[in-house]
């Protein structure tokens, strides 16, 4: 295998360990950073995990888009329930992203697990995916910034801070740009790049050429909060939120709907189960502080019932019932 | 031993998943990994609860789609297994 260039990634939540994953399995050695030891192995353990079922679940034989075809034909009858972990399942890899055929330990060994930020000198990009907190943000920017090579980009992966806001922390801001990455990472084909204010054509060309590297295709839209993807989504869900606060709908009929007459593999109710009521509704706070336009408010039913511990399937109850695991 | 036992461990895998599929009936030959419910925790619990309940090993060369796309394949693939491993031991 090509000599890679090590990514760095800070942050070793749900997204950041997938990220690591994903870089590993293309042969990228990985330096995966967390101020948690326990976050630390919580993502090797998921790694391997993941790593172990990545090729049934990347589907062997199928080839991209057969999958998705197939379930966009498909009419699945949710009886009151909807899918919980459905996100592996409507996005068939198909991709380059390696790992066939190399053992576990080996894609593992590409991964230095650490709480030293020291390492990530010797990175040529920087993924970012710390909480979703400005404050937060800024204080890892403020370290990695005099700590990172001078050609190495930043990556802000994030679905609503700005990333002109986060370039504008570091002495770097034409090697700034944004990488939102879906979950689950290993199988999605396709990575949302934000153009930052100062974003340079040369880091999008590197982006976009690191990024193809492990299989994904890169989307370059500028930098306007909640970008494409979580704008849109955001008030879609919202607005199916409103339809089931209006008794205009029942939830499953509402999912029913967009997956029998548009081929969404998902519903709007199921995604937001799937995403966390409290994540949608901080995403929808966030668009409406931002863009000042009513559009954006909250269903008064979606604020009920993150107030009443209904979070979707991470607490087991949302606008479905899943079992607990 | 793969006759007596293959209707119930049908209707034990019919049971673990209508269980972890929130109440979605899926049918006997409905591939699994259409329904939009597989991820890697489903299925790590799926191979846990077949090594469990039947008493066998998974090894990381079974885990391939067409041993766990459906309860038909699955069961297929439980009885492959105890035919392996428990034909000695048959009279």
């Amino acid at each position: 295998m090509v000599n890679r260039p090590v990514i760095g990634v800070v942050g070793a939540g749900v997204i950041g360990s997938q990220v690591a994953q994903t870089f590993a399995q293309a042969g990228h050695p990985v330096v995966l950073v967390d101020v948690h030891d326990e976050a630390l192995e919580r993502a090797r353990r998921s790694i391997s995990r993941d790593l172990r079922f990545h090729r049934m679940l990347a589907g062997g034989s199928t080839g991209p888009g057969a999958a998705t075809k197939t379930q966009a034909a498909k009419t699945p009858a949710a009886k009151g329930a909807a899918p919980g972990a459905a996100a592996a399942g409507n996005a068939p890899a198909g991709n380059a992203a390696g790992g066939e055929g190399e053992s576990r330990a080996a894609v593992l060994e590409r991964i230095t697990f650490t709480r030293d930020l020291a390492p990530l000198a010797e990175a040529e990009l920087v993924v970012e995916n710390v909480v979703e907190d400005w404050e937060v943000k800024r204080g890892v920017y403020e370290k990695l910034d005099p700590l990172c090579a001078d050609g190495c980009l930043f990556a802000v992966n994030t679905s609503v801070i700005p990333i002109t806001r986060v370039a504008a922390a570091t002495g770097r801001a034409d090697r700034v740009l944004g990488m939102h990455f879906m979950n689950p990472v290993p199988l999605k084909p396709m990575v949302e790049v934000v153009r930052g204010h100062h974003t340079s054509p040369g880091t999008l060309d590197r982006a976009r050429e690191l990024l193809a590297g492990i299989g994904k295709e890169a989307v370059v839209v500028a930098d306007a909060a909640g970008f494409v993807s979580n704008r849109v989504l955001m008030l879609t869900v919202n607005e199916a939120v409103f339809t089931v606060h209006e008794n205009v709908s029942a939830a499953e009929d509402v999912d029913r709907l967009f997956k029998g007459c548009f081929g969404h593999p998902m519903g709007p109710l199921e995604t937001a189960d799937l995403i966390g009521l409290d994540t949608v509704l901080l995403s929808l706070d966030g668009l409406y502080a931002e863009f000042a336009d009513s559009k954006y408010r909250p269903c008064p039913l979606l604020r009920r019932m993150v107030d009443a511990g209904l979070l979707g399937r991470k607490s087991g109850q949302g606008f479905y019932t899943y079992p607990q695991i | 031993m793969t006759d007596t036992s293959q209707p119930q461990a049908r209707e034990s895998i019919r049971e673990f998943l209508g269980r972890h599929l929130s109440g979605y009936d899926i049918g006997d030959d409905e591939n699994l990994f259409e329904t939009g419910y597989v991820n890697s925790l489903f299925l790590l619990q799926l191979v846990v609860f077949v090594e469990e309940t039947f008493g066998l090993e998974v090894e990381d060369g079974d885990l391939r789609r067409e041993n766990f796309c459906s309860v038909s394949a699955l069961t297929g693939f439980v009885a492959g297994k105890q035919a392996a491993a428990g034909a000695p031991p048959q009279p």
